[in-house]
């Protein structure tokens, strides 16, 4: 083939090629809009069922200020908790779920389970977890925070052993050449390189915490979550609208010393992006 | 010319942050005494729901006077925030934790967690008393029961699988309609594609602000409002998720596209391409693959979300877990159970494999 | 009258580093002239005010007679279009193809509508293939620019400021990520191209490259020009000024 007809033939391929990948994701589109029926018109015709909760945005009830602040406090703890109290077995559970670390045929086995079991853990929502705490230690906030433990422990377990899969080996080799011991070559070639890792990802996982926080209250889990539901179930929105400003507020500002915590632990000093107009 | 404004907001934050830590310091002991007062003597004001609590003036009492302490003790020159922040950088002989600020960390930390474990009231007791009650649920885990797995159940107008599907699509549109959305919004957001003209950066804050605010309300509480705009219903489940998903992956994508690097796209101008020309061959070529990383990504969490999201009325799987939970029917409850286990374990696998080619 | 008239160029980066001072030269249509200084001492600002990648403070560029400093869009745009140029990095388009990334040189022809939709006409993709045969790589083709390796790169980019069949090209720093073998085979492209008589202007920090290639130097320190003349006349002691006291000279030709 000469090389003029080589072109148009790879340059046809990529364009029908990429044509096909947009049908199939328009054709699962139309099969799902199919299904779930998103009727647009409806958010029209139906507006005015909302108007009261937009309404209450002009007029808040701000007496449930006070009372809001406090579960807003309690809603963080529980999320600290969890978050703190997941920490250390992540920490343990991520060294025995890294495939680096366990060669040897029977940690081969305490691998597979360890990642096996927190994957399983980590596909089943904190709401679910929620519900089955609830059940065994009734309403409140400790079954929330039991809820966010259990899969803090699992997301972070998987998150850690991933990320100290992926260490650079040669202080490994380096040191286990000395002939030090597991626990030996632990301290002093892994840990150094994870710390930084670790802690980017615990507050991470603090944030989503937060998140998940407020809303396992309406589940019964304690928290801002529970009474912005009850109130939204007797239709008090005025005081919803005021619930609801101060899961914004925490939430951002939450996310936010988040990210700049982690922009410094990753960058050490941190630059800004050049400023330039196209 | 373009003169850059220098913000005064990092300076006055590194001087009030000695403040900051004394208030916090403060806090701390005026709760333990708040939380003496409230154990031993006045248990006036406590209520089912916390055992913490003071008369309403209270609370802003206790907050202005734990801010008069701390400005006192700057005054006074006792201030241990200042103490622990400006410390010279001694030889690095001394360990962290007898520096100053590694005591006043440490302290923080154990403080903070000794009253997290009080107000999210964690009893260990309780779990081992209560244990014999969920004997029903952990039985009903292990035995689970699939009769309408994809048999239809007439309460429940329709099968555990159709529900399933359900569930993807819903998680699906919410995350196609939501990125695309995203794209323009992620441009918008941008600080260095919105710098220049006042109006630029006008549209740069509230975009910035839109997507903040939307971020910070979780879907679960997108779909109540939904619920009571557009009924119960999957269609009110997708347009939660679908907002939602839109502010995230705007913002993910805002920062992709702030990290863009400058060479290619200079190349492209100088060629004398047209604005839109350079963006669509200097700019886009180079946030793509991570775009198609934080889409999947998204997929997988409105999968995860889309599970639970009939709690409020979002249509979905959910509401066979819901509704058999409260017939206290815990084998099927199982059921339901190991299939979204199945279903996200499946999707978060297929998810990072696809992410892992990407990068 | 001058292909390229520079008058008083002055550029100041806020808030008060002055990169460009006073500059003031001529340029003939089909010179080879070699810019050389320290880094730092405003060649890459130089040659990016020429074709206004970056806005000079005070003072005019004037191109064929046309006015680049007060130039509007469209105007730039068309002045752009005749004057191509090639990056220190490559700056190409690293997850495209290598012949998409050549095509983009030709973007400011082609209609709204076919750039979006990256809908090349035959005869601009068989001229961008003729383009890297030019440069000796008609087989990479296919490949995604990031593939390549730097000399490769460096020669697509010369094909993609081919593509716009330039009356000037610009070059900041062609080989300074190139070992010295691939050096001189990127400047023998550039010479081969002036050859043809593309004007080129080149900034380069090696003295061996100028002498064998220039048939003008301008030497620059600090923003201020220092020589100018032929590349011959550059001294020991002229180097010295050129290059600070400290300087060493270097073999690489």
């Amino acid at each position: 083939m000469s090389d003029g007809e080589e072109i148009r033939v790879r340059s046809s391929w990529y364009f029908w090629r990429n044509l096909l990948v947009v049908l199939f994701f328009i054709g699962l589109f139309v099969v799902a809009l199919n299904r779930i029926n998103l009727d647009l018109t409806k958010l029209i015709t139906n507006f005015p069922s909302t108007l009261k909760l937009w309404g209450a945005f002009a007029k808040p009830d701000w007496s449930v200020l006070g009372e809001g602040a406090e579960l807003l406090v309690k809603t963080l703890y529980m999320a600290f908790m969890a978050t703190a109290l997941a920490l250390p077995f992540a920490i343990v559970l991520s060294f025995l779920g890294a495939k680096n670390l366990m060669n040897s045929p029977a940690a081969q086995v305490v691998y597979t389970a360890v990642r096996g079991i927190a994957s399983v853990i980590r596909s089943i929502q904190p709401i679910i977890w929620a519900i089955i705490f609830i059940v065994w230690v009734r309403t409140g906030p400790f079954p929330g925070v039991l809820a966010l433990w259990v899969h803090s422990v699992a997301d972070m377990t998987k998150l850690f052993s991933e990320r100290v899969e992926s260490i650079d080996p040669g202080p490994l080799e380096a040191i286990e050449a000395t002939g030090a011991g597991k626990l030996l070559v632990l301290v002093y070639a892994v840990i150094p390189q994870i710390i930084n890792p670790y802690l980017s990802f615990t507050l991470y996982r603090l944030d989503i915490n937060v998140r998940m926080a407020t809303i396992i209250g309406i589940v019964g889990g304690g928290g801002i979550g529970m009474r912005l539901y009850s109130y939204i179930n007797k239709w008090n929105f005025p005081k919803a609208v005021v619930m609801t400003m101060l899961i914004v507020a925490m939430v951002w500002g939450i996310d936010y010393l988040s990210s700049r915590l982690r922009e410094r632990i990753e960058t050490g000093g941190g630059e800004r992006s050049e400023q330039y107009t196209i | 010319m373009k003169k850059p404004r220098k913000s005064i907001l990092p300076d006055l934050f590194q001087r009030a942050k000695p403040l900051i830590l004394d208030w916090l310091i403060w806090g701390y002991i005026s709760y333990t005494v708040i939380f003496l007062l409230n154990s031993y003597w006045y248990t006036q004001y406590v209520d089912w729901y916390g055992t913490l609590t003071l008369p309403p003036w209270g609370w802003a009492l206790t907050v202005l006077g734990t801010l008069g302490c701390a400005l006192a003790s700057e005054y006074f020159g006792v201030s241990i925030g200042l103490k622990s922040l400006t410390e010279e950088e001694t030889p690095p002989t001394k360990p962290w934790v007898i520096t100053n600020w590694g005591l006043t960390s440490i302290f923080l930390v154990v403080f903070t967690f000794w009253v997290g474990w009080l107000t999210t009231d964690i009893n260990l007791g309780i779990i081992i008393r209560r244990a014999p009650k969920t004997i029903g649920l952990w039985h009903g885990l292990s035995h689970p029961n699939f009769a309408h797995l994809i048999e239809v159940d007439p309460e429940m107008e329709g099968s555990i699988l159709g529900s399933l599907v359900n569930t993807l699509f819903m998680a699906y549109l919410a995350t196609l309609i939501g990125g695309i959305l995203a794209a323009p919004l992620g441009f918008l957001g941008a600080r260095n594609i919105m710098g220049g003209s006042w109006f630029r950066r006008i549209f740069f804050y509230l975009t910035r602000a839109f997507f903040n605010v939307v971020r910070s309300v979780e879907s679960l509480i997108w779909a109540i409002v939904f619920a009571i705009w557009l009924g119960f219903g999957p269609a009110a489940g997708s347009f939660a998720l679908l907002i939602h998903s839109m502010a995230a992956l705007a913002k993910l994508f805002s920062e992709q596209v702030e990290a863009i690097k400058k060479g290619p796209i200079e190349a492209v101008q100088s060629t004398g391409a047209s604005f839109w020309q350079t963006i669509r061959y200097g700019a886009v070529p180079q946030v793509i693959p991570q775009y198609t990383a934080f889409l999947l990504y998204r997929l997988d969490i409105n999968v995860r979300m889309a599970t639970v999201i009939a709690l409020v009325g979002g249509g979905g799987i959910g509401r066979f877990f819901f509704y058999y939970k409260d017939q206290l029917d815990w084998e099927q409850v199982g059921a339901v159970t190991i299939v979204i286990a199945v279903v996200v374990w499946i999707l978060d696998w297929i998810s990072g494999k696809a992410r892992e080619k990407i990068v | 009258m001058a292909q390229l008239e520079i008058s008083n160029l002055k550029k100041i980066y806020p808030p008060d580093v002055l990169a460009l001072d006073d500059i003031s030269f001529e340029v003939e249509k089909g010179e080879f002239l070699i810019i050389i200084g320290l880094s730092g001492s405003g060649k890459s600002t130089l040659l990016r005010c020429i074709n206004r990648l970056i806005e000079p403070t005070e003072g005019s560029i004037k191109f064929e007679g046309r006015e680049v400093t007060t130039a509007s869009s469209k105007e730039l745009k068309a002045i752009r279009e005749e004057i191509g140029m090639i990056f220190q990095r490559f700056n190409l388009i690293e997850r495209s193809l290598v012949l998409t990334n050549v095509l983009t040189g030709q973007l400011g022809e082609l209609s709204f509508w076919r750039s979006m939709l990256g809908r090349f006409p035959k005869e601009m993709k068989q001229s961008a293939h003729e383009k890297l045969e030019t440069v000796g790589i008609p087989e990479q083709a296919f490949k995604r620019a990031d593939e390549l390796s730097g000399g490769q790169q460096q020669r697509v980019g010369i094909a993609r400021a081919l593509m716009q069949d330039p009356k000037l090209l610009l070059a900041d720093e062609p080989v300074s990520s190139l070992d010295p073998a691939t050096s001189g085979t990127i400047m023998d492209y550039l010479a081969e191209i002036n050859n043809q008589g593309k004007t080129v202007i080149a900034s380069l920090h090696f003295l061996d490259l100028v002498r064998k290639y220039g048939t003008r130097a301008i030497g620059l320190k600090e923003g201020q020009i220092v020589y100018d003349g032929h590349p011959k006349g550059i001294d020991d002691e002229k180097f010295k000024e050129v290059f600070g006291e400290e300087a060493e000279k270097v073999h690489i030709a």
